[in-house]
């Protein structure tokens, strides 16, 4: 199944379930919308929408596909380090306030600088240097209010 | 207010120290992501939004409106020195720019450009002083039901914004109004699709969500391809076009300006149509079609004239009506909210001093860029050595810092991040994040007025229809519905294929 197929089927599936939950809401009367109301006539048009992309994909011939011009979510030679990066984030919003600002942050900049500096006293050094001036600046100056973490300031 | 007292108010609040320091900032940030490809203008000032968050609304709306006409200007400098543009609508200035550069002529392109970008920053301003006032006052009228049919009209302007496929775009503008709901009701306070989770009940942020899709995916997309730009050795002299140049500009730079002007305020078209447009009609009237991708100055002229007034145009739906034309416009409408500022036909009588304020700093800034950009072209060509794996630790850390000040909640994050793979897996599938982002956005305001339209009509549906202006409105939706519908007259609003073809 191409990207095209895989992308109708899911937004099908996302509206399918959108509006199973907009009529658990309650869809109420034109005189008294309910809850449910709006996310019901999303889901609506969405499944309109993504039932034609589908079907029409199913159905259309398939194309021939030049290369290079193959369009889909790994198609990069570079995905992977895409994925890395998101794991990366979600390990940092996961910890950022059990670990605080300064633990997490450097943690991530060496991660996003050294995939991109090889030599690892500039990637530690450019870490600690991010993370401390953004410390000072957002947290000292603006007063933002930074999780403290493990660290306690 | 008479348009006099407006404008002399307007450039009374547009002259004050801090105004002045943000629109600098604005046109200063604007041109540089304008010069460096990767990261857009809407990608820029939803980074810069939280920022703004304690900063005076004229000042937080002057600022970001800077980033948006200076990234104009910007962009127009790596397409002539590199053949790289910097954003969207300086692609066309590559044609002629960049062979321009080739024969020596880099200093009158780049100089043909700003002054081309200037007049037509300026003249469009006088006709967006002119155009939303009346417009506005016309709209003082609307109640909720005018009210709900404008925001159904905005809606349907999706499916024309749509730059690819209307069922993809229709698809994402149902997913933005399906996020949008995600919360409390409105009226009774139900939660809705929360699923227990006590921050869900908020509904999805803003700001989250617009630097997720526009901030985080745009990271995640140029970590994948890597941008290399090669920087050659290039002398710049003499950035004053010379009588022949001025000659042959003048009349281009005027018809530029009327095109971007119009096609900037109808709802999708904005700057990159009208460039492609620009192009063509000048190529069509031109006595030497030939010299066209061989480095006529007209290709320059027309295009880069044409996107800045189409920035001037666009404001006009936004500030007379309070509708978005495009995402950037979405984009100030969010930041208006934000405030604490209702979008709606009132903003010109409510808040004149923000909306001329916003006007008059937008004359100053134009001639802020015209500095920025002539003398300092040295300084911006420097910068497109920096590289660019580089900049994304510095992109995503802002963005994180951001999101989080805004109510303290890691949760936030967490969004932003997971709004940030959205962005990047449709924009990789060919999808559009401007209809989920706008939809997102009028969403909210469109079920708030239905619902009060039906309380005010008893339940009565007949109310949409029997009132006039919003009769007008569901009229005009249905027939940009219908528009969309027949990709021929799509293929007649986006003349790519000529484009193609001529070049």
């Amino acid at each position: 199944m191409g990207p095209e197929k895989k992308s109708s089927l899911f937004l099908l599936l996302f509206a399918i379930a959108t509006l199973v939950g907009s009529a658990r809401l309650g869809l109420g009367k034109t005189s008294a919308p309910g809850p449910g109301f709006l996310p019901f006539w999303g889901g609506a048009v969405l499944f309109l929408a993504s039932l034609i992309q589908f079907l029409s994909n199913v159905f259309s011939k398939p194309k021939i596909i030049e290369p290079g011009s193959r369009k889909g979510l790994f198609t990069e030679p570079g995905w992977r380090k895409v994925l890395y990066v998101i794991l990366a984030l979600a390990v940092y919003a996961f910890f950022f306030e059990s670990g605080g600002f300064l633990i997490c942050t450097f943690f991530l900049m060496i991660f996003l600088l050294a995939s991109t500096a090889r030599r690892w006293p500039i990637v530690l050094m450019g870490s600690l240097l991010i993370t401390l001036l953004s410390y000072l600046l957002f947290e000292k100056v603006l007063t933002v209010g930074f999780p403290r973490g493990v660290l306690g300031f | 207010m008479d348009l006099l007292t407006a404008v002399s108010s307007g450039f009374a609040v547009a002259i004050q120290p801090v105004n002045l320091f943000y629109c600098f900032i604005g046109v200063f940030i604007g041109t540089l992501v304008g010069v460096l490809p990767g990261i857009g203008p809407v990608g820029t000032m939803s980074l810069l939004l939280p920022v703004t968050f304690h900063a005076p609304t004229t000042s937080t709306l002057i600022l970001l409106a800077g980033i948006y006409y200076g990234s104009m200007y910007g962009g127009s400098t790596t397409s002539i020195l590199v053949n790289v543009p910097g954003e969207a609508a300086s692609v066309v200035t590559c044609l002629d720019g960049y062979q321009m550069m080739l024969r020596g002529r880099a200093g009158p392109a780049l100089g043909i450009a700003a002054f081309g970008s200037f007049i037509a920053g300026t003249l469009s301003l006088i006709g967006l002083m002119l155009l939303a006032p009346p417009l506005a006052e016309a709209a003082i009228r609307f109640g909720p039901p005018e009210y709900c049919s404008l925001m159904v009209m905005g809606l349907m302007i999706l499916f024309i914004l749509a730059s690819g496929s209307v069922l993809k775009a229709i698809s994402m503008g149902a997913v933005g109004v399906i996020l949008a709901t995600v919360g409390q009701d409105p009226v009774l306070g139900t939660p809705r699709f929360a699923f227990h989770i006590q921050e869900l009940l908020d509904g999805v942020g803003l700001v989250p969500l617009i630097m997720g899709v526009y901030g985080i995916s745009e990271v995640f997309l140029n970590i994948e391809k890597t941008v290399i730009v090669k920087v050659a050795r290039v002398s710049i002299k003499g950035l004053l076009p010379n009588l022949r140049d001025w000659r042959d500009s003048m009349k281009p730079i005027l018809r530029g300006t009327g095109l971007g002007f119009v096609l900037g305020i109808l709802p999708g078209a904005g700057g990159i149509v009208s460039t492609f447009a620009s192009y063509a009609l000048e190529k069509k009237l031109s006595k030497h079609p030939e010299q066209f991708g061989a480095g006529a100055i007209e290709g320059v002229a027309g295009p880069e004239s044409a996107n800045n007034a189409a920035s001037g145009g666009a404001f006009i739906p936004l500030l007379a009506l309070g509708i978005p034309c495009n995402v950037v416009m979405a984009m100030l409408l969010g930041a208006l909210m934000i405030h604490g500022v209702r979008p709606s036909p009132l903003l010109m009588s409510e808040h004149p001093d923000l909306v001329w304020g916003l006007i008059a700093s937008m004359y100053v800034g134009n001639g802020m860029l015209l500095l920025l950009n002539l003398p300092l072209i040295g300084i911006w060509v420097q910068i497109l050595k920096i590289p660019p794996g580089w900049l994304y630790p510095f992109i995503i850390l802002f963005c994180i810092i951001g999101v989080y000040s805004i109510n303290l909640r890691a949760f936030d994050i967490g969004i932003m991040i997971f709004f940030g793979v959205v962005g990047y897996v449709i924009r990789k599938l060919n999808y559009e994040a401007a209809p989920l982002v706008l939809a997102f956005i009028l969403t909210p305001i469109l079920e708030t007025n239905f619902r009060q339209a039906l309380i005010y009509s008893k339940g009565n549906l007949e109310i949409f229809i029997t009132r006039p202006i919003s009769a007008v409105c569901l009229g005009l939706s249905a027939a940009i519905l219908l528009s969309a519908s027949f990709p021929w007259l799509k293929a007649r609003f986006l003349p790519k294929g000529n484009l193609d073809a001529d070049a």
